[in-house]
């Protein structure tokens, strides 16, 4: 109940704030190809892993054919899972005044997914990958398996759209990885016993090239601070970020067809972790 | 998964944190993935320290240039190992193999890359024609192919072990963001004979064990040097005639003065950060309490008046704060108070008992003695008395002191003795603020009571 | 004779190594090995006289020795708990043989040296040897010793008695020690 309460409440602040702010493109394409992903919360590692079993399993999928305009599709909404709330933004502002404290859940469901379109990346629609899907529903079953098996049974493979949290998760798996490539290559050096630890989190902007390779120097974010009297530890912070992209280029092992996801990356080196350990 | 558990606990949602998401989520629904990383390593850094190119024909006093040149590498690698942050990339084959640099401006970054070395030494030696080496050397980042640093040094051939250790300060400078502290030095007792008798004599040395000089010559019963802050003056505590009272040696002048005229016995002498006073414990009639004196007026201040042991007082590094260890409280335990004397706080709460607090030149933490079931401790505290971690452990560890730059301690142990009794010896020990790296400081004989001085100036 | 020499050699050694140092101001370390003194006392090289030969002659036994006041009060020793510097019944009664002792003997000075087990921090110790050198003071001075004629001094840990781990050697190093001046 006070979750509920405490939910609700946000919400209101939330469409409250929209419509101050503004948020003029909502309204500009009517909501697509709804496309309900489960969106429990998966470990990155999990999507990680079920990447790597794909690739052996799931080649025979074709391309599916990239039409734009869908006609719009109802979809039985699973009971979402009480977390999922919290991880879809954006309520669409039509519904607006239908909000109200009961239904704040599945109203949240349903227009996170209206919006879901607005953020197909511009270039090239992106492949929905159903065995995926299943198979990381089939992570699910154990505990949940009524739902699992619903949603394996919607015909998932032939939707064109690229979901918001589709692009999350490969987002989310596309940092995981190279997360995992800078540990495992033992790239990244942390300054050891620096103090003021807390304020030596350093922004790292690389780009790269679609074969993984670094284009240019990787970019410390706030490089001026680099150079301020009294910021060395900053700068060894920094530095040690540095040599940490560098040592772990080339990034080949990142998706080739997500390429537009992984070009431009920013990677945060936060050795607060390490050092108050 | 260090990026799963965040998520979680985003789900768990605040409000603020959660319309900060949304909203950032609409500006930046096409912005680039941000990878958040939190976990490293902490692995010494593979640097690789060349011999500083000299020529075999210039002789001077000692050697030929390039022996120097040699020499002073090796001091430089000795140094940077032994501070744990650093691994030494073996060079000579490489070197000799022609794949290291181009020339000393230009090095080859790609080949040293290939062999590991993410930082790099290189430099040159020549003799002037008054006699004086110069030294240059330059840090060279390898990944990110550019010049880190460089510095050009004159002296003395007689010198050459300062400069090392100076060539050594900067790289370990500008490497880590914090001050070296090799170009340092260690005033201790040294220790010899049978355990009942042990003949103890101030000696004083570079931090790296060498240029071993003894300052006393045993007669007498010395104990608990400390530096002055211009590691000019030590302060210690001398048996000399019978009557064990704290006395000042200045190590420019030899000479050695006798510290105030108190009625018993003083003890456990620490400088003030500014080296003006001297802060010490005197036991008079069975209690002891602490006492400070202006050197300058010699005047004495007493700032704790208690029937209990209160004694190893040391200064914060402001000044503001006097720590300390009492039995006030029914057992050896440390105690934080104001300087004059007022606001006296427990801050040790852990079992077993707790002394030798010495604060930390950076003023973040607080080192100590602590004694638990029959094993002895060095660890740290924060000021306030938490986040306490022990870094040593051995049947006697005791007598901590830091490193100039805060993140060393050097501490000295006594090993048990056998059932004959024989055994017993003690050593200087270093362990950095890791815990890790723990490592012996080779002394000619047994040791103990370190004091580390403030950098050189 | 060549003792001399060496002792002079000695001497202008020191005197270049100072020399030396006043000049220098870089690295060399500037310090001669000399012991604390109010003011610098002027050391003379000792030459030994050749020795007479020491004629024994029977004398009066003297009693105001240490051997005397060892075996009259169970080897001028008493004992404490670890950290403690109270006086058990036992350490009472010796404390008591030593009083006599020192009432038959008034001429006799004495240091009460007060000393630790090594389980303790160097200058804890100190103080608690300190304690415990008053302790046996303040209870020689009760059973009517006049107290100008005790001194105390603590040795903290620097001198045990016995070396060897365990609490069996411990507590042997816990002690107080009436010395004869």
């Amino acid at each position: 109940m006070r979750d509920a309460l405490i939910i609700s409440v946000i919400f209101h602040i939330v469409v409250i704030m929209s419509s101050v702010v503004g948020l003029p493109m909502l309204n500009r394409d009517r909501p697509t190809g709804i496309t309900v992903i489960p969106v429990e919360m998966v470990k990155i590692s999990d999507v990680t892993k079920l990447k790597a079993q794909q690739k052996k399993t799931d080649l025979k999928k074709k391309k599916p054919s990239s039409r734009k305009k869908k006609p719009e599709r109802k979809v039985e909404m699973p009971p979402p899972p009480p977390k999922l709330v919290s991880d879809m933004p954006l309520p669409d502002m039509k519904s607006k005044p239908a909000l109200k404290k009961k239904s704040a859940k599945k109203q949240a469901v349903r227009t996170a997914a209206n919006r879901a379109p607005r953020i197909t990346p511009k270039s090239k629609p992106r492949r929905f990958n159903a065995g995926k899907l299943a198979a990381l529903l089939d992570k699910r079953e154990q505990s949940e398996p009524d739902i699992a098996e619903k949603l394996k049974d919607r015909d998932f493979g032939n939707e064109k759209v690229i979901s918001t949290v589709d692009i999350r998760q490969q987002s989310l798996a596309i940092a995981d990885a190279v997360n995992k490539h800078i540990y495992d290559n033992n790239c990244w050096n942390v300054p050891a016993g620096a103090k003021g630890a807390e304020g030596l989190q350093v922004t790292i902007h690389i780009r790269l090239s679609p074969d993984g390779k670094l284009i240019g120097a990787p970019k410390v974010t706030d490089s001026r601070r680099m150079d301020m009297p009294g910021q060395e530890f900053f700068r060894t912070a920094a530095e040690s970020a540095q040599r940490a992209v560098l040592k772990c280029a080339p990034y080949d092992f990142l998706p080739k067809d997500q390429y537009d996801l992984w070009r431009d990356m920013e990677i945060v080196f936060d050795p607060e972790y390490m050092l108050k350990g | 998964m260090e990026l799963h558990v965040r998520l979680s606990k985003f789900i768990r949602l605040s409000v603020a944190a959660m319309l900060a998401a949304m909203l950032s989520f609409v500006a930046t629904a096409n912005a680039r993935i941000v990878v958040d990383i939190n976990r490293g390593h902490a692995d010494p850094l593979p640097i690789a320290i060349t011999n500083l190119a000299g020529k075999e024909s210039d002789i001077v006093s000692g050697g030929s240039v390039s022996e120097y040149g040699k020499r002073i590498a090796q001091v430089v690698k000795a140094d940077l190992t032994r501070s744990g942050l650093f691994r030494m990339v073996d060079t000579a084959a490489f070197i000799k193999s022609g794949n290291g640099q181009v020339s000393l401006l230009n090095p080859a970054f790609n080949n040293w890359k290939a062999i590991g070395a993410q930082a790099l030494m290189n430099g040159s030696i020549s003799v002037e024609e008054d006699g004086r080496l110069k030294v240059e050397f330059r840090l060279w980042d390898i990944l990110g192919a550019h010049q880190m640093t460089g510095l050009r040094y004159f002296t003395s051939p007689k010198n050459w072990r300062r400069i090392a250790h100076l060539i050594a300060d900067a790289i370990y400078k500008r490497l880590t963001g914090e001050s070296g502290y090799f170009d340092t030095r260690i005033v201790y007792i040294s220790e010899s004979g049978p355990a009942t008798h042990k003949i103890k004599r101030l000696a004083i040395m570079d931090q790296d064990g060498y240029n071993h000089v003894f300052l006393t010559n045993g007669k007498n019963l010395v104990l608990t040097p400390r530096f002055s802050p211009t590691a000019q003056e030590i302060t210690y505590l001398s048996y000399f005639n019978d009557n064990p009272r704290v006395y000042l040696y200045n190590i420019d002048s030899g000479k050695q003065e006798i510290l105030g005229d108190f009625p018993g016995m003083t003890f456990a002498p620490r400088f003030s950060p500014d080296g003006n006073k001297v802060i010490m414990s005197q036991a008079y009639k069975g209690n002891s309490d602490i006492y400070v004196m202006e050197l300058s007026t010699r005047k004495i201040t007493r700032l704790t008046k208690n029937t209990a042991i209160d004694t190893s007082p040391s200064y914060s590094p402001d000044s503001r704060y006097i720590t300390f260890n009492s039995d006030r409280g029914g057992s050896q335990q440390i105690y934080v108070m104001e300087a004059n004397g007022k606001n006296i706080k427990r801050i040790s709460f852990g079992k077993g008992r707790y002394g030798t607090p010495v604060w930390s030149p950076r003023g973040d933490l607080i080192a100590f003695t602590r004694q638990y079931k029959g094993k002895f401790y060095i660890g740290v505290m924060r000021p306030d008395g938490s986040g306490e971690r022990l870094l040593s452990e051995s049947y006697l560890d005791e007598g901590p002191t830091w490193s100039p730059n805060g993140r060393v301690i050097m501490f000295f142990r006594q090993q048990p003795y056998d059932r004959k009794g024989h055994g017993g010896e003690t050593q200087l020990w270093t362990v950095d603020l890791t815990g890790y790296n723990e490592r012996q400081i080779i002394t000619p004989l047994e040791a103990s009571d370190p004091a580390w001085s403030p950098l050189i100036r | 004779m060549l003792e001399k020499i060496i002792g002079v050699k000695y001497w202008v050694l020191i005197g270049t190594a100072l020399l030396l140092s006043a000049c220098a101001n870089t690295g060399a370390v500037k310090n001669t090995p000399t012991e604390p003194v109010a003011a610098q006392p002027k050391q003379e090289p000792v030459v030994a006289e050749p020795a007479e030969p020491v004629v024994a002659e029977p004398m009066m036994e003297d009693t105001g020795t240490q051997a005397s006041l060892d075996a009259a009060a169970s080897d001028s020793l008493v004992h404490f708990a670890y950290d403690r510097y109270d006086l058990s019944a036992d350490a009472r009664a010796k404390l008591k043989e030593q009083a006599d002792w020192l009432q038959a003997h008034s001429d006799v000075r004495v240091t009460v040296e007060g000393h630790c087990d090594e389980r303790g921090t160097r200058e804890y110790n100190l103080a608690l040897g300190d304690r415990r050198a008053n302790s046996v003071k303040n209870y020689l001075v009760a059973l009517g010793v006049d107290p100008a004629r005790i001194r105390t001094i603590s040795y903290g840990k620097e001198r045990p008695l016995v070396t060897g781990t365990g609490e069996a050697v411990w507590a042997q190093n816990r002690r107080g020690y009436t010395r004869v001046n």
